[in-house]
C-alpha cells in the first residue's frame, strides 16, 4: 500500500507544480511591468492590462465593502446575542444553504435583478453586490469563529466594570477578534478574485478604464476567459493566468498563515 | 458613563440592528431561490423533453442532465480514490513534517480559480486527448479530468477528518491482534470512517455539479447526450452560462427553470450529506 | 455621523443613471462586429468623440440590450427580424461582411475549396468524413456558434442548418481557436477574424472570400431604438468618414 500512496502523493504535488511551472514557463515572458501597467490596444491583442487590474480591484473592493458590515453583524449576532432556538437554527441552516448555491445561479440572480430589473446595466456595482452575496457565508463563518475565540475573562472583566453587552463588544471583543475577522476578509478576497461566470454576467467585459460604479469592467478572471476562448494571444493569456494565480495563491497563503499563527500562537 | 437609560436604549438598538443583519443574511438564499423559481416557473413543464433547440421552441434538458451526470460521475471516479488515498497518505504514511507541507499544497489546488483550470485544460488536455485518443478533444473525459482535480482537495480534507476521528483504540486493538497496516486500513479504518467518507463524496458531488467555467471550456457544449467519454457534451451549468446573455421570453424562463432544477439537486445533496454525517 | 452621510450619498449615486453610463456610449452585441467596433471607437475617441464602450454577447443579446435600455446601440451581424423591427428598432448598415469558412491550414482541401452544396451537406451532418470529399481520411469536426449568434443565423440563411452535433463556441474568436488547433475541424467566422491568422479560408464555388461573386456576404449593422440621437448619431456620422472607412476596409468589410 505504501508505495501506491507515495506515488499518488508525488503525482498530486507534481500536478500542482506542473501547473504553476507551465504558467511560469509560458507566461513569465509576457509578464512585465509594461504589461501590468499599460493600456490595452487592439482589443487586448496587444498592450497591457491596467484597466483590468483597476476593474478587478474596484470590483473586489466594492464586494468587501458590501459584505463586511452585513457578515460581521450577522456573526456578532450569532456569537453574542442569539439563544439556541428554532429561529437561530433556521438562520444557520439558511446561511449554510447559501454556501452551497452554485456560482452560476448567483450570476443569474445578479443579472436578472441588478443588470436588468434595476436598470444598472452591466456594471461594477452589479458585480460587487453579486460577489458580496457569494462571499457572505465565508465571512460569517470566519468572523463568528474569531469572535467566539475571544477569551471569556476579557468579556466578564468588562461586564464586571459595568459595561453593557454592546459596549463590551465594541471596546473589547471586536478589537480582540479583529485579526481573525480580517483574515476572513482576506480569504473572501481570494475567492472573489477567482470568480468568473457570475462576474461576466453582471459586470460585463468592457476593456475600458471604469470611471463610475455604473461602468462595466473586465475582471482579471474574465479577461483570462476571453483571451483563452478567443485564442487572441497565447503569451498574454498565460501571463494573465500567471498574474491571477499568483495573486490568489499569495492572498490565500497569507490568510492561511495568519490563521495558523492566530489559532496556535 | 452614567446615562443609564441612553446606554440601555443603544443596547436595544444595536441588538435590533444585528438581528436585522442576521435575518438579512439568511434571507439571501431564500431571495435567490425565490427569484430563480419564480422566473423559471412557467417553463418548468418544458424541461423533461429530449431536445434543446431554443430557436424551434424545444427546451428539454435531458441532454444536459446526462452531460452533467457523465462529467460529474467521471470526476468522482477519479477524485474519490485519489482523495481518500491522499487522506490515507497524510494520516498513515507521511512523516508529520512532510504532511505539514503537503497538506497546504493540496489545499492550494482548491484555491486555483476555475477559469485557470479551464485554460490549462484547453491548452494542454484537449489537444492531448484528441491526439492520443481521437475525437475532437472536447469531451466528457476532459471535463471529468479537470473537475476531478478541482474537487480532490475537498474530498481529501473531509476524508482526512473522518479518518482522524476514528478512535485510536480501534487501531490499537487490531494491531494487538496481529494486523498489518494495510489490513488495519482496509478492515478497520475505512469502514469506521464510512459515514464521513460518504459525506466527502456527496459534498464533492455537489461541488462538481455546480462547477461552470472550467467544464464549459473543455467539453465542447454539444446539446446531445454523449455516446462515449470522447464525445463532447453540455452541462446544465454550461448551458445557463452560454445562453443567459441573450435569452428572452420562454428561452430565458427555461434557463431559470434549469437553474431551479440545479439548485434543487445541489440542496438535496447537501441535505443528504448532513444527514449521513450525523 | 459623517459615515452615515457618506453611505447615503453613495447609495444615492448608485441608484442614479441607466442606459448610457455617465462616461460614454454603450454598444453591445455581435462578437463579429466587436473588433471592428472597438477600432472604430478608438478612432472616434482620437477624433474628439466621447468614450464608446463595446460589449460582446452575440447579435440577439445586443438587440435585447437596446430594447431593455442597457445599451444605447446594438451590434448585429444579421438582419433584424420582423418582430424586432416592430418594436421600433432601426438598423444602420456599416458594412458588408464576408462570412468565411475556415479549416486548419494543413487540411488538403484548403487549396481546393468547396462548393456551396458540399458545404451544406457537411454542416447538415450528411458528410461525416473528409475522405468523402477527397481529403485525408478522418472524421469531420464541425464547429458552430451559439444559438443567439448573428453569424450563426447568417450562416443558416446563406448555407443551411447546422447539425446539433457540432461543437459550440460562443464567439468568433472561439471558432478560430478551435479550428486552429484541430486539423479535422471546420467552422465559420467573419473575414476580419479569419485574417488574424492560423486558419485557412476556403474558396466557395470557386470564389475566394473578398472576391466578387463570393456567395457568403452579410450586412453588419448597428441598431438603435428609434432614430439615433446625441452620441449615437455622432458616432454613426463618424463611421461614414473616410478615416473610418479605412478602418472598415482594414478589418475586411466592404463599406456600406
Amino acid at each position: 500500500m505504501k508505495p501506491v500512496l507515495w506515488a499518488l502523493a508525488t503525482l498530486t504535488v507534481g500536478l500542482l507544480a506542473g501547473l504553476l511551472g507551465l504558467l511560469v514557463l509560458r507566461g513569465a515572458g509576457d509578464l512585465s511591468w509594461g504589461f501590468l501597467l499599460g493600456m490595452p490596444a487592439a482589443a487586448g491583442r496587444a498592450g497591457g492590462i491596467w484597466p483590468v487590474l483597476v476593474s478587478t480591484a474596484l470590483l473586489v473592493g466594492g464586494a468587501l465593502l458590501a459584505v463586511l458590515p452585513l457578515g460581521v453583524g450577522t456573526a456578532l449576532y450569532l456569537a453574542e446575542y442569539a439563544q439556541d432556538g428554532r429561529l437561530v437554527r433556521l438562520i444557520r441552516t439558511l446561511i449554510e444553504a447559501l454556501a452551497g448555491v452554485p456560482s452560476i445561479l448567483f450570476g443569474l440572480f445578479g443579472f436578472s435583478l441588478f443588470v436588468v430589473r434595476l436598470g444598472w446595466g452591466w456594471s461594477l456595482a452589479a458585480g460587487s453586490l453579486t460577489l458580496a452575496l457569494m462571499l457572505l457565508p465565508t465571512v460569517i463563518r470566519t468572523a463568528e469563529e474569531a469572535v467566539l475565540a475571544v477569551p471569556r475573562d476579557l468579556r466578564e472583566g468588562a461586564l464586571a466594570l459595568g459595561a453593557t453587552r454592546w459596549e463590551t463588544l465594541r471596546r473589547v471583543v471586536i478589537r480582540e477578534a479583529a485579526p481573525g475577522i480580517l483574515t476572513g476578509a482576506v480569504l473572501a478576497l481570494g475567492r472573489a478574485l477567482g470568480e468568473t461566470a457570475a462576474v461576466l454576467l453582471t459586470a460585463g467585459s468592457d476593456l475600458g478604464l471604469p470611471a463610475s460604479p455604473l461602468d462595466p469592467g473586465r475582471s482579471l478572471s474574465v479577461h483570462l476567459y476571453i483571451l483563452a476562448t478567443e485564442g487572441l494571444s497565447e503569451g498574454r493569456a498565460y501571463a494573465s493566468a500567471l498574474a491571477l494565480v499568483t495573486a490568489v495563491l499569495a492572498v490565500n497563503l497569507t490568510a492561511n498563515l495568519a490563521l495558523e499563527r492566530w489559532r496556535r500562537p | 458613563m452614567t446615562d443609564l437609560w441612553g446606554r440601555l436604549r443603544r443596547e436595544a438598538a444595536v441588538r435590533a440592528v444585528l438581528l436585522l443583519c442576521a435575518l438579512g443574511a439568511s434571507a439571501a438564499v431564500l431571495l435567490i431561490a425565490f427569484f430563480v423559481v419564480a422566473e423559471g416557473w412557467p417553463a418548468l413543464g418544458a424541461l423533461p423533453g429530449a431536445r434543446w433547440d431554443p430557436e424551434e421552441g424545444h427546451f428539454g434538458v435531458q441532454a444536459m442532465v446526462w452531460g452533467s451526470l457523465a462529467v460529474t460521475g467521471g470526476a468522482l471516479l477519479l477524485a474519490v480514490p485519489a482523495g481518500v488515498g491522499m487522506a490515507l497518505f497524510l494520516t498513515e504514511v507521511a512523516p508529520p513534517s512532510l504532511a505539514l507541507v503537503v497538506r497546504p499544497l493540496l489545499q492550494s489546488l482548491a484555491g486555483v480559480p476555475s477559469v485557470v483550470y479551464g485554460f490549462v485544460g484547453l491548452q494542454v488536455l484537449v489537444p492531448a486527448i484528441r491526439r492520443a485518443l481521437g475525437g475532437p478533444g472536447f469531451s466528457v473525459l476532459a471535463g471529468a479530468c479537470v473537475l476531478a482535480v478541482m474537487i480532490l482537495p475537498t474530498i481529501a480534507a473531509i476524508a482526512e477528518d473522518a479518518l482522524r476521528a476514528v478512535p485510536v483504540a480501534y487501531r490499537e486493538g487490531a494491531v494487538a491482534l496481529g494486523a498489518t497496516q494495510w489490513q488495519v486500513v482496509r478492515r478497520i479504518l475505512l469502514p469506521a470512517a464510512r459515514s464521513g467518507l460518504i459525506t466527502a463524496v456527496v459534498l464533492g458531488l455537489g461541488r462538481a455539479l455546480g462547477e461552470t467555467m472550467a467544464v464549459m471550456m473543455v467539453t465542447g457544449n454539444v446539446a446531445a447526450p454523449p455516446g462515449s467519454i470522447l464525445d463532447p457534451v453540455r452541462t446544465l451549468t454550461g448551458n445557463i452560462a452560454m445562453e443567459m446573455g441573450y435569452a428572452v421570453g420562454r428561452h430565458r424562463e427555461a434557463l431559470f427553470a434549469s437553474g431551479a432544477l440545479l439548485l434543487a439537486m445541489v440542496m438535496a445533496l447537501n441535505a443528504a450529506a448532513r444527514r449521513v454525517g450525523r | 455621523m459623517p459615515m452615515r452621510v457618506l453611505a447615503f450619498l453613495t447609495l444615492l449615486l448608485l441608484l442614479t443613471g441607466c442606459g448610457s453610463t455617465p462616461s460614454g456610449l454603450r454598444i453591445a452585441g455581435s462578437t463579429s462586429v466587436q473588433p471592428v467596433a472597438e477600432r472604430l471607437a478608438e478612432g472616434y475617441r482620437r477624433a474628439g468623440g466621447s468614450r464608446v464602450i463595446v460589449q460582446g454577447g452575440g447579435s440577439t443579446a445586443g438587440v435585447q440590450a437596446v430594447l431593455s435600455g442597457i445599451a444605447a446601440m446594438g451590434a448585429i451581424s444579421r438582419s433584424l427580424t420582423p418582430e424586432e423591427s416592430e418594436q421600433g428598432l432601426v438598423s444602420h448598415t456599416i458594412g458588408y461582411d464576408v462570412l468565411t469558412v475556415v479549416v486548419h491550414p494543413e487540411n488538403p482541401l484548403a487549396q481546393r475549396g468547396l462548393t456551396l452544396a458540399e458545404l451544406r451537406a457537411i454542416f447538415r451532418g450528411d458528410v461525416t468524413d473528409w475522405v468523402q470529399l477527397g481529403g485525408r481520411p478522418g472524421p469531420i469536426h464541425l464547429v458552430t456558434r451559439e444559438a443567439g449568434s448573428g453569424s450563426r443565423e447568417a450562416f443558416r440563411s446563406l448555407v443551411g442548418p447546422v447539425s446539433p452535433r457540432a461543437i459550440v463556441q460562443n464567439s468568433a474568436g472561439g471558432i478560430r481557436a478551435a479550428v486552429m488547433g484541430n486539423p479535422q475541424a471546420i467552422g465559420y467566422v467573419s473575414l476580419g477574424v479569419a485574417r488574424m491568422g492560423g486558419v485557412a479560408a476556403l474558396a466557395v464555388d470557386g470564389h475566394r472570400p473578398g472576391e466578387v461573386g463570393y456567395p457568403l456576404v452579410r450586412p453588419l449593422s448597428l441598431v438603435t431604438l428609434g432614430q439615433p440621437r446625441g452620441e449615437a448619431a455622432a458616432f454613426l456620422r463618424y463611421i461614414r468618414s473616410p478615416e473610418a472607412r479605412q478602418v472598415l476596409a482594414e478589418e475586411g468589410l466592404v463599406p456600406g
